[in-house]
């Protein structure tokens, strides 16, 4: 071989690898797969699996908002003098500053390609194939009933006849075309779907669940149930599946003894969580969107209860002890020592890292109770709840039913539950006006108001010429 | 010096050659010229009055005659035993020279028979600055190229735009390609600014050519749209071996500083806010300013007579943050070569502080370039580059507590510094103590770089060329963020980030060179096929916990808080060719192609053809023109037409659906779909127009080049957004369009050419505007600013109305004019109060290079302006406006704060927070702190006397010089910051440094 034939090999190894283009230029992503390798693949859709419930410890649901805000705009919370700028307008519920929480249909969408592709899978055993589609359901129908309460008004509490509830897809959106613009559906509909959502959920979870409460569950699933029979004042129902929740749960009712470290667990889930969002160490939300760093000193330490809130624990109340004096980081102003501070997210798995309990044994004696004493001839039912909770606080048993039963029972739900979420929506769902702390200098928020239903993102609105967006936004 | 030590003994055989070469325009000996004859391999320079002698056998040599700055010689002896032969040479200056080669894409052509629009710069003319990347270098030197130090990082990173912005998310940068191999800037650094280019030793750099239109940059196909930068580096020359050493060093200080209001007079003016305070919310002054004594811990403070100047200390965080660095270099090259093989080895050493503690940059590296001919048709050539390069960071740059361009002037000014035993105080105001961050943690970047290539070059027939070239650029970067238990940042025990970033680029290329003479016209033509393929990993990983901050590393933490990896790869390709033909050197023709493909783009978009053509008249061939041919030398028009592709902005899987990681739940990883595919995706596409002409009369006295160009670019990449119910926000498409265009100048002259006195100027200015034309179907706004008709980097705010007298309140102007307290954004043109102000785009820029020599001495000289830009001082901004309440540090224009009423000013009344009655918004973006930041800037200055050559060659030494360099010595700005050298709004930067160096060059 002379070198003058070397270009003309190199001329005609040149024309092989021209005519194989395409594949010259082939590569392969190494963190990700295919749409198709995720959605056929046992690897694929176990790990889709387990993005629906990293979706949950997002800092706009349960790693944050969705526990901080109810709270916050209701009647429970007041600034901290030295406020990093956070929930500043949710404090005084301007307009506009409501819980929000849109972007849940993020969530929405992967689970819809887990109940799409997950029952096609063969390698999957079956049993499992209906765990992963019940516990979709049942997160579905959370995720739903999440958006209603904030979006849209109760079936029985609908003001002024404005009835859309949320956009529903039960598709995975696979191609653009898919991405349409779409209307609200009617408050009966997406009531209709979570419905159905849990009761396929309980059907399948009933015949295999991983007996794991920080995984969807039978027993979420009927308590779940429950608290949506509630909102719509299917007292019968809520009653039911209260009950069924109770009996089919390995979490139980913490004595008074234990309420004070109730909510320091990270290994297991609390003793009373039926459902309890995890938050390992690695999985911390970091101490721009912690609980703990809003809560507690020495994060940001936002907001306190309100001094309307202390004042409904009585000296014995054993829950005392999760709204303890900081003395430690100093007051504002000269004769204060101190602020009340919340101990419910107090970085019990890690540095700015709590797990955060979703449906909770305690909620669902009050739910049973409520549920009970708006049956008629239930009422020494629902005392007998209401009692059995009290005992377990510190508190003296109602001897003879209180004149205004229910109005003690959702008291004794502000105090429970509060700073878990609830205190914003039991008040909406109830058709309730919202007397703001003394303290925030806002007037009375009527039930019926804008701040009573949040916006709507005003991007979504002025692109989907479809949707609709909420009253006095 | 191969001369010198040569025997004094005359043979019979040999003969003498001797002479006397002086410069042609001047007559003057050129001292210190090299005289070689390649043949023996043996050579001599010419003494102090420019003579030289040589001892050679009898016969016929081509004599080489080299000397820097004038154009090299050969010349053809004959030498008779025992005679000797007398040549003179009269050296012709090395000015633009016409025939002086220009490096193209794959290829060189004569500079009089370039068609596109090319600008370039020699290495020699910036070997010296005090500049640690190449691309720095550029600066104000080429007409159409923007650059803008975004960094006063020593090594940090550089902003560079030829002509303009093309793109509005696909990236502007320039295809940078160094030695035939391109440059991967992916993956730097998370931790200190930095710059790929920063591994490449400048003083290596022989030219550096920047391919602007079209006809220069089609060649690189879908890479090409923002224009192509083509450094090459020295290579080695036949003749003895000339060493060069260099040594600097040099005193690197700040440009300026914020004057801060002092301590006590701080403390009154805070008390006033406080005053203002207890007013408005409780009407009681008296006890709002008691207030604010009492929590600034001097509640004495309002009682009558306090002495606040004796009272209240003042601590100069500034101070203790900023420093005045140094900077070192030490630089050894060796040049030389034989018949067969020739190299340039060179190794150098750089170290250069920043202006802020704990913030520098050092690098070693080690160039070898080699060429070797093998035979007459097989040349082997190699070019090895490494480089190892650390710096230390500032802990941040911005609007953090940590950065030292903004904790310094906000920190409060009452709060020590220090305790009494010398240890930090941790108490300031935000329970930050900026200094003790910078001092005890870690902020660190560590780059080992190998650029290296490989080839054969084979000589097939007369004219036809082939080389088969190899590159490989490989990048691995370290970083670390240390937070030590100590300091008043982090968690409680401290925390550790590590990251091990590594980029293998790795290109090759197989191309043909054609060049033939066809009856009096040259014919060239180029035809090549690239490939590339770019592989990137990082893995890192976090702990906390530490027992102290002597511990730093890993091993030690108590906690590992995460571990994470990626990795990702692109590949192109691309078939290429290139035909140009010079009839009669009088028409040149010039067509270009390539078929280029990338795996970025959506499958059914994978390949796209992008080319050229261009033609250009050399009027002065023509016999017409013949009546100016004593003193027109060249006269060229030139105009040229083609497309190039962007597709820098495309991120390596972006046209497809794909499952992504997508966090963690309960321990377990999840996977999630990560976007909706879009497999039409691809490059953006630039239609580039260009006229240019270039000119030269009286032998190079006088020459230009004018310019006139359109870019537009269209099918930009613009996300569509979807409904967010769809589970999607939203999908690139390729839409959307913006036009570029402007005009370019170049002017150079020899203005003075004595006997003892030089002074060559060369002044470049550009002209250029820019328009966004189209976006996403039916829309004219993108976000805020970006609108269909206007500039790409437009401000739009409120406009600024002053301080209302009577009652101390900030004003606005409505949309219609009217005086108003709470404007109003709806986003909607017809009704929103903003206005579009300014543009961050300069509407000119350019430089004015000049070089003085008399006698020994050298000045050069360049300045650098920039006209028409605007920047938003955010910096001010968020002191100035509402500023008194954040407790924090104040600028001194705070003193012009509106006090009573009647009082005209444009600085509002004190109050303790940005929010006060009868404003809705604090901070508010007005033209209140939009600046003009047009600025004339004395750039570089050097100064340098070489030593007479009777003395150097007295000692052994070609030749020795000593100079002083100065860098950023006097700007001329309306600007109110530190530096107007920036780029859009002002964030708190980290401004660039006032330079001064000595140093010394030896040749030997």
């Amino acid at each position: 071989m002379t070198f003058r034939t070397v270009p003309a090999l190199v001329l005609a190894a040149l024309l092989v690898v021209l005519t194989g283009c395409d594949s010259l230029l082939d590569t392969e992503p190494q963190q990700s797969v295919s749409t198709e390798v995720g959605t056929s693949s046992p690897e694929g859709i176990r790990a889709l699996y387990t993005s629906t419930y990293n979706r949950l410890t997002s800092a706009a649901y349960y790693g944050q908002r969705l526990v901080m805000a109810g709270d916050v705009l209701a009647d429970n919370a007041v600034l901290h003098p030295s406020n990093s700028g956070r929930y500043t307008g949710e404090v005084v519920t301007s307009l506009g500053s409501g819980i929000g929480g849109w972007g849940r249909y993020t969530q929405i969408n992967e689970i819809n390609f887990a109940l799409k592709f997950a029952p096609e899978i063969e390698d999957i055993p079956q049993a499992e194939r209906t765990r992963i589609q019940g516990e979709m359901h049942f997160l579905r129908a959370l995720a739903y009933h999440d958006l209603m309460k904030v979006y849209a008004y109760e079936p029985n509490q609908v003001v002024d006849g404005f009835d859309l509830g949320v956009i529903i897809r039960t598709e995975p959106t696979e191609t653009v075309d898919q991405a349409d613009f779409r209307t609200r559906a009617t408050v009966e509909e997406v009531y209709n779907l979570i419905e159905s959502d849990l009761l396929t959920a309980i059907d399948l979870l009933s015949q295999e669940d991983r007996g794991d409460r920080f995984f969807g569950n039978l027993a979420a699933a009927e308590a779940l149930l429950a608290r949506v029979y509630l909102y719509a004042e299917n007292w019968e129902g809520a009653e039911t599946y209260a009950t069924r929740a109770m009996n089919n749960t390995t979490a139980r009712l913490a004595e008074a003894s234990e309420v004070a470290e109730m909510y320091n667990n990270s290994g297991a889930p609390g003793i009373e969580s039926l459902f309890e969002v995890r938050f390992r160490q690695t999985e911390s939300p970091g101490v721009n969107a912690a609980l703990a760093a809003l809560l507690t000193p020495p994060g940001f330490f936002d907001v306190t209860p309100s001094e309307e809130f202390l004042a409904l624990l009585d000296e014995s109340d054993v829950r005392n002890a999760l709204f303890p004096l900081d003395t430690d980081t100093g007051a504002y102003g000269d004769d204060a020592t101190g602020n009340f501070m919340v101990r419910k997210y107090d970085q019990s798995v890690a540095t700015n890292t709590d797990n955060v309990p979703v449906l909770r044994y305690a909620e669902m004696l009050l739910t049973r109770a409520e549920a009970r004493a708006e049956q008629p001839g239930k009422q020494s039912d629902a005392l007998a709840d209401l009692n059995l909770l009290r005992e377990n606080r510190g508190l003296e048993a109602f001897a003879t039913p209180p004149a205004d039963l229910i109005g003690e029972i959702l008291e004794e739900r502000r105090r429970e539950l509060a700073w878990e979420g609830h205190r914003w929506h039991d008040m909406k769902r109830r058709g309730m006006d919202v007397i703001k702390p003394a303290a925030t200098g806002v007037p009375p928020i009527e039930y019926g108001r804008p701040q009573t239903l949040s916006p709507l993102p005003g991007g979504q609105v002025s692109l989907n010429p479809n949707l609709t967006q909420n009253p006095g936004y | 010096m191969m001369a010198f030590g040569m025997p004094a003994l005359v043979f019979a055989q040999d003969g003498m050659l001797e002479g006397t070469i002086t410069g042609a325009d001047t007559g003057e000996p050129l001292p210190g010229a090299t005289v070689f004859v390649s043949a023996l391999q043996s050579g001599t320079s010419t003494n102090i009055d420019g003579e030289y002698s040589l001892e050679l056998a009898a016969g016929e040599y081509d004599v080489r005659f080299t000397y820097v700055g004038f154009q090299t010689q050969v010349e053809r002896v004959t030498i008779s035993a025992g005679e000797t032969t007398t040549l003179d040479i009269a050296m012709e200056l090395d000015l633009v020279g016409l025939d002086d080669v220009v490096v193209t894409g794959y290829g060189e052509v004569p500079k009089r028979n370039v068609t596109g629009s090319i600008a370039s710069i020699r290495g020699r003319e910036v070997n010296r600055l005090d500049v640690q990347s190449v691309d720095q270098a550029m600066q104000g030197r080429l007409p159409g190229v923007r650059v803008t130090n975004t960094s006063g990082q020593p090594g940090g990173g550089v902003h560079v735009r030829i002509r303009g912005l093309g793109s509005i998310s696909g990236g502007n940068a320039p295809l940078y390609v160094v030695d035939g191999v391109p440059i991967s800037f992916t993956d730097q650094s998370s931790q200190v600014s930095s710059n790929p280019l920063a591994g490449i030793n400048p003083r290596d750099i022989e030219s550096i050519e920047v391919l602007k239109d079209a006809a220069a940059a089609s060649i690189y196909g879908a890479q090409a749209s923002n224009g192509v930068v083509l450094v090459t580096t020295k290579t080695g020359v036949e003749g003895p071996t000339r060493f060069t050493l260099s040594s600097s060093v040099g005193r690197v200080g700040e440009l300026g500083r914020h004057d801060m209001i002092k301590g006590p007079e701080w403390l009154e003016l805070q008390l006033e806010a406080y005053e203002w305070w207890g007013q408005f919310l409780f009407n009681n002054p008296e006890g709002g300013r008691q207030f604010g004594a009492d929590s600034f811990g001097f509640p004495e403070a309002t009682e009558e007579g306090f002495d606040f100047q004796a009272e209240v200390p003042h601590y100069d965080y500034q101070e203790e943050l900023m420093r005045t660095g140094v900077n070192r270099n030490l630089n050894l090259s060796a040049r030389g070569g034989n018949s067969s093989t020739r190299f340039y080895i060179a190794g150098g050493y750089t170290f250069e502080e920043g202006t802020t503690i704990r913030s520098d940059f050092q690098r070693l590296n080690l160039r070898t370039n080699v060429e070797h001919d093998a035979s007459d048709f097989l040349t082997l050539e190699t070019s090895i580059n490494l480089s190892t390069s650390s710096s230390e960071g500032a802990l941040s740059d911005g609007f953090f507590l940590g950065s030292p361009f903004f904790a310094g002037q906000f920190a409060n000014p009452i709060t020590p510094i220090f305790n009494e035993d010398g240890t930090f105080n941790q108490v300031n105001a935000f329970n930050y103590n900026p200094v003790d961050v910078n001092v005890l943690d870690d902020r660190e970047n560590s780059v080992n770089q190998m650029l290296l290539n490989g080839g054969v070059r084979l000589n097939l027939i007369d004219g036809l060329t082939f080389r088969s070239f190899y590159g490989l650029d490989y990048r691995n970067t370290r970083d670390l963020n240390y937070q030590s238990p100590e300091s008043s940042a982090g968690p409680p025990g401290g925390s550790l980030f590590q990251a091990d970033r590594q980029v293998t680029n790795f290109t090759t290329n197989q191309v043909f060179n054609y060049d033939a003479d066809v009856r009096g016209s040259a014919f060239r033509g180029i035809a090549g096929f690239e490939y590339r393929h770019e592989n990137r990993w990082t893995t890192s990983m976090s702990g906390e916990g530490f027992p102290s901050g002597l511990f730093r590393t890993m091993q030690n933490a108590a906690e590992p808080t995460g571990v994470t990896g990626f990795g990702s790869e692109y590949k192109t390709a691309g078939v290429f060719g290139q035909a140009q033909y010079d009839f009669l050197d009088r028409y040149l023709l010039s067509v270009t192609g390539r078929y280029d493909g990338s795996s970025r783009f959506g499958a059914d978009r994978r390949w796209g053809l992008f080319g050229s053509g261009a033609v250009a008249w050399v009027l002065t061939e023509e016999a017409f023109m013949d009546w100016s041919s004593n003193w027109l030398d060249d006269l060229k028009v030139r105009l040229s037409y083609g497309t190039t592709g962007n597709q820098s902005g495309i991120s390596n899987f972006a046209p497809r659906t794909l499952f992504v990681s997508g966090g963690t739940y309960d321990g377990q990883p999840a996977l999630r779909p990560g976007g909706l595919g879009n497999n039409v995706l691809t490059w953006e596409a630039a239609e580039t127009a260009n006229l240019g002409i270039d000119w030269s009369i009286l032998q190079g006295r006088v020459y230009g080049v004018a310019e006139i160009y359109r870019r537009d670019t269209d099918r930009l990449l613009l996300s569509r957004q979807l409904p967010s119910d769809s589970g999607f926000g939203s999908l690139t498409e390729n839409v959307g369009g913006v036009r570029n265009e402007g005009i370019e100048l170049e002017l150079g002259a020899v203005l003075v050419n004595t006997n003892n006195v030089r002074w060559t100027s060369d002044f470049n200015i550009t002209w250029l505007r820019n328009e966004v034309l189209a976006l996403a179907d039916g829309e004219d706004r993108l976000g805020t600013s970006i609108v269909v008709g206007r500039s790409l980097s437009s401000y739009y705010m409120y406009r600024y109305a002053g301080v209302n007298p009577a009652t101390g309140l900030p004003m606005f102007y409505d949309r219609n004019g009217n005086i108003t307290y709470t404007p109003r954004a709806t986003g909607d043109f017809e009704t929103d109060d903003r206005e579009f102000v300014g543009t961050s785009l300069p509407s000119s820029l350019g430089g004015w290079n000049n070089r003085v020599t008399v006698g020994n001495f050298t000045l050069d000289a360049l300045v650098q302006f920039n006209f028409g830009q605007t920047t938003y001082d955010s910096f001010q901004g968020s002191f100035t406006d509402g500023a008194f309440f954040r407790e924090a540090g104040l600028l001194e224009s705070s003193r012009e704060r509106w006090t009573e009423p009647g009082q005209i000013t444009r600085v509002e009344r004190a109050y303790v927070n940005s929010s006060y009655p009868g404003r809705t918004t604090g901070f508010t973006t007005s033209t209140r702190f939009l600046d003009d930041a047009s600025y004339i800037r004395l750039k570089n200055v050097q100064l340098t006397y070489a030593l007479p050559i009777s003395l150097t060659q007295r000692i052994g030494f070609q030749g020795a010089a000593v100079y002083v360099q100065g860098t950023n010595l006097l700007t001329l700005s309306n600007y109110n910051g530190i530096d107007p050298e920036i780029l859009g709004t002002n964030n708190a930067i980290y401004p660039q440094p006032r330079i001064i160096t000595t140093g010394i060059e030896l040749n030997f």
